[in-house]
């Protein structure tokens, strides 16, 4: 376990280290500041980030690029399998936020997404296990060390193994990454999340990024959505 | 802490000769004593104060010794900044140590968001990463409380180490006396008071003993003279930026006529023959001098309860009372002309919260917000708070010392402690709790605290101020919220525009801030600490921002 906690710390240094160069993004879509401050804590970014491609897996094992968190809006959550507080409280609380999000706007479609920041012990089935048990549409996000830590490294997520009796466990920021249907970065949110007023801050930014210059993704809705 | 510097440092002119000596006697045997002076000074010019500020392990003179600490910019007494209400300060904070850090500006009722342009407002949720920077842009309203506030770090397990050794400095919006023509153009003085530990080693001990031996100075100085003349009035301001120190303030055969609190103005003077001051408080006060002759400026022992520390006096500066004014002194003026001040017993209150401060086994501190006592944790939420509300708080001390209550982002009346209803003078933002009595009752005070200034809307902390105490995990997390379906929080439009490298810098400070874990954030991680050797943090606007 620990050769495996300091293999992953050396990966976090290359992976800081590779991210540390300022101003390698393009941004072709760069665009006025596209919604105000909203009611929930966070960090809301007067202009979208745009995502640098990379390549991960997801919990059914296949492909997880950049492609794949276009077209719908995102909540990104990095954490892992093994974490006892802050990762299945804040998944609980992403999926109690997808679920009002059901009820008041059925058109907009927010994905989400759990990325694990503990490779070693989070393969594929563990992850599909793990996130089976919060959300039927929460997919789930593992890969090699290396790539985790590059994907990390763009949204500048901190993350590192620490000792615990019986194992490792992994430090990490709790904040939630909102992304654009362009899979842009475009809000962090802290924790303890508060599912209506981030259902409430969702609905505002979407109708903001609707009025802007692209046009709001949508989903078919086939219910009526009540 | 262990990092050799990093030459480029040097370059700056922080380490050198001349300001290390600036503050001490640069070793000399045959020291004379010093002559006070204000510390070194930042003012804004046409609404905005603009300053850079590195922090930088260094060798600074303090006391007549010679210490390896963290500082602003090499300097152990950093510059006041002077700002007027409806001025901004942009202060850009580069992290050259291998610890994190961040900066808190105590008192300023301000936001405590990130700003829609990516600059960062009063927000200690942060982390400033080593070999990182982070950009602050505080937007003081035009309304804000003329007054004495400061400046320091606050980031959670480091406060004291850090404040101690020296990232602490005073921060002054202009204009308290202004109400006041009589008193235009008295002598202002400032006494920045810090206390740092040396060891034999010239370091700060590892686990400070807040009761230890110390080398109290005032704005770096060590009792320096102070000229006053006999019938002059004089106008001293005094702020207490150590970590855990109480001061308890007396000037031989004087009184002082206490004239605002925390930077709030009073509703009138409030004569005192000493002035207590907990950790991070401040006191201005009307002096008159009285007779000619030598008085001392002293610190009283003090004793913060069986299980607390204890503090012996000790001479802070000595006063010269020498010939007297040719004009009297202006009349100090009556209460009616102070300006009103809201008491805020008049008003409804929406919430009354019990908050208990627990002391556990050294060096473990617990805050009971109503869901049992626990540890600070940045990932809680301990109090939400409705905004445009008043609350009573109760502030129960269950322990064998003293704490120290203080808020961030807005103010409070005290109305009562150990049951005594409190005569309304003004409001405050930190106040001392006694401690519990013999039999088990806990020490007392009840406060009505004032949320209804919009801008604080979002996540701040409230803790004890004593910052051995605050590290040990003292401290807790307020969200205030707006009401359903209430307009966001207002936000102040950046006047530079957006600087892609600003969001860059915010978003790793955010990220770091959110870091979860065991006892983090405290020191910096291997992993971090191996970074600085690859110059891991460099950025075209941090290296600019460094070169000479």
């Amino acid at each position: 376990m620990r050769d495996q906690a300091l293999q992953t710390a050396t990966i976090l240094v290359t992976a800081l280290v590779a991210f540390a160069a300022r101003g390698q993004h393009s941004h072709e879509h760069a665009h006025p500041a596209p919604h105000a401050a909203g009611q929930s804590s966070g960090f809301y970014l007067p202009e979208p980030l745009p995502l640098e491609p990379f390549t991960l897996v997801d919990h059914d094992s296949q492909p997880f690029t950049r492609d794949r968190l276009e077209g719908r809006w995102t909540l990104l959550v990095f954490g892992y399998t093994h974490c006892p507080d802050v990762c299945p409280i804040t998944l609980a609380q992403v999926r109690d936020t997808r679920a009002l999000l059901e009820q008041q706007a059925p058109a907009l479609d927010v994905g989400a997404v759990f990325v694990s920041i503990d490779p070693a012990r989070d393969t594929p089935d563990r992850v599909a296990a793990y996130v089976a048990a919060f959300d039927e549409d929460l997919i789930g996000v593992t890969g090699t060390a290396e790539a985790i830590a590059a994907f990390a490294g763009q949204l500048r997520v901190k993350y590192a193994p620490t000792r615990s009796p019986g194992g490792y466990l992994v430090d990490h920021s709790s904040s939630v990454a909102l992304l654009t249907p362009r899979a842009e970065l475009t809000a962090l949110f802290s924790v303890p999340l508060r599912p209506e007023r981030l259902a409430s801050d969702l609905l505002a930014i979407a109708e903001s990024a609707d009025g802007g210059d692209e046009a709001a993704p949508v989903r078919e809705v086939t219910d009526g959505g009540n | 802490m262990a990092k050799p510097r990093d030459p480029r440092i040097l370059r700056h002119g922080a380490l050198t000769a001349g300001a290390i000596c600036a503050f001490g006697v640069c070793g000399s045997a045959d020291a004379q004593p010093e002559t006070f002076s204000n510390p070194p000074e930042l003012a804004s010019v046409n609404g905005e104060l603009r300053t850079t500020f590195v922090v930088v392990e260094a060798l600074v003179q303090v006391a007549d010794k010679t210490v390896n600490t963290l500082v602003y910019n090499g300097e152990f007494m950093p510059p006041l900044l002077r700002v007027r209400p409806g001025d901004t300060i942009y202060l850009d904070l580069v992290n050259e140590t291998a610890e994190p850090t961040n900066e808190h500006y105590h008192g300023l009722n301000v936001s405590p968001r990130v700003n829609a342009d990516a600059t960062v407002s009063d927000n200690v949720l942060i982390s400033i990463e080593p070999g990182t920077l982070a950009s602050y842009r505080i937007q003081i309203p035009e309304t804000h409380n003329p007054g004495l506030y400061w400046y320091h770090a606050h980031l959670h397990g480091l406060a004291e180490h850090q404040v101690m050794g020296g990232l602490s400095g005073g921060l002054i919006v202009e204009g308290v006396l202004d109400p006041f023509p009589e008193l235009q153009g008295i002598r202002e003085r400032v006494f920045l008071l810090k206390d740092i530990q040396i060891t034999p080693d010239g370091t700060l001990p590892d686990d400070i003993d807040p009761s230890a031996d110390t080398n109290r100075t005032v704005n770096g100085l060590t009792q320096p003279t102070i000229e006053l003349k006999a019938g002059e009035l004089q106008f001293w301001r005094f702020a207490n930026i150590g970590a855990n120190m109480y001061y308890r303030i007396v000037l031989d055969d004087h009184v002082f006529q206490e004239l605002a609190r925390d930077g709030n103005r009073h509703t009138g003077l409030v004569e005192m023959a000493e002035i207590l001051l907990p950790p991070g408080a401040r006191s201005e006060v009307l002096v008159l001098g009285t007779d000619t002759g030598q008085f001392s400026l002293r610190t009283l022992a003090f004793d913060t309860g069986p299980e607390g520390d204890s503090y012996g006096e000790d001479v802070l500066a000595t006063v010269f009372t020498q010939d007297a004014v040719e004009t009297p002194a202006p009349a100090l003026p009556p209460p009616e002309a102070f300006p009103p001040v809201e008491d805020l017993r008049t008003l409804p209150v929406a919430q009354s919260r019990t908050i208990t401060f627990v002391d556990g086994p050294d060096p473990l501190f617990y805050i009971d917000s109503g869901a049992g006592p626990v540890q600070y944790d940045p990932n809680r939420v301990d109090a939400t708070i409705e905004a445009g509300t008043v609350e009573e708080w109760t502030i129960l001390n269950a322990s064998g010392e003293l704490h120290a209550f203080h808020i961030h982002q807005t103010d409070f009346q005290v109305t009562e402690i150990n049951g005594v209803p409190q005569e309304f003078v003004g409001r405050q933002d930190s106040v001392n709790v006694p401690y519990q009595l013999d039999d088990g009752t806990p020490g007392q005070v009840k406060v009505l605290i004032d949320f209804r200034n919009p801008i604080i809307v979002g996540k701040f902390v409230y803790h004890c101020h004593i910052l051995e105490h605050e590290d040990g995990g003292m401290m807790a997390i307020a969200e205030v919220v707006n009401p359903p379906g209430a307009p966001p929080p207002p936000e102040s439009i950046a006047r530079d525009g957006v600087d892609r490298d600003v969001v860059l810098d915010t978003l790793a400070a955010f990220q770091a801030g959110s870091y979860c874990g065991d006892d983090a954030p405290r020191r910096a991680s291997p992993a971090i600490e191996a970074l600085l050797g690859g110059n891991a943090g460099s950025s075209s606007r941090r290296r600019a921002l460094l070169e000479p």
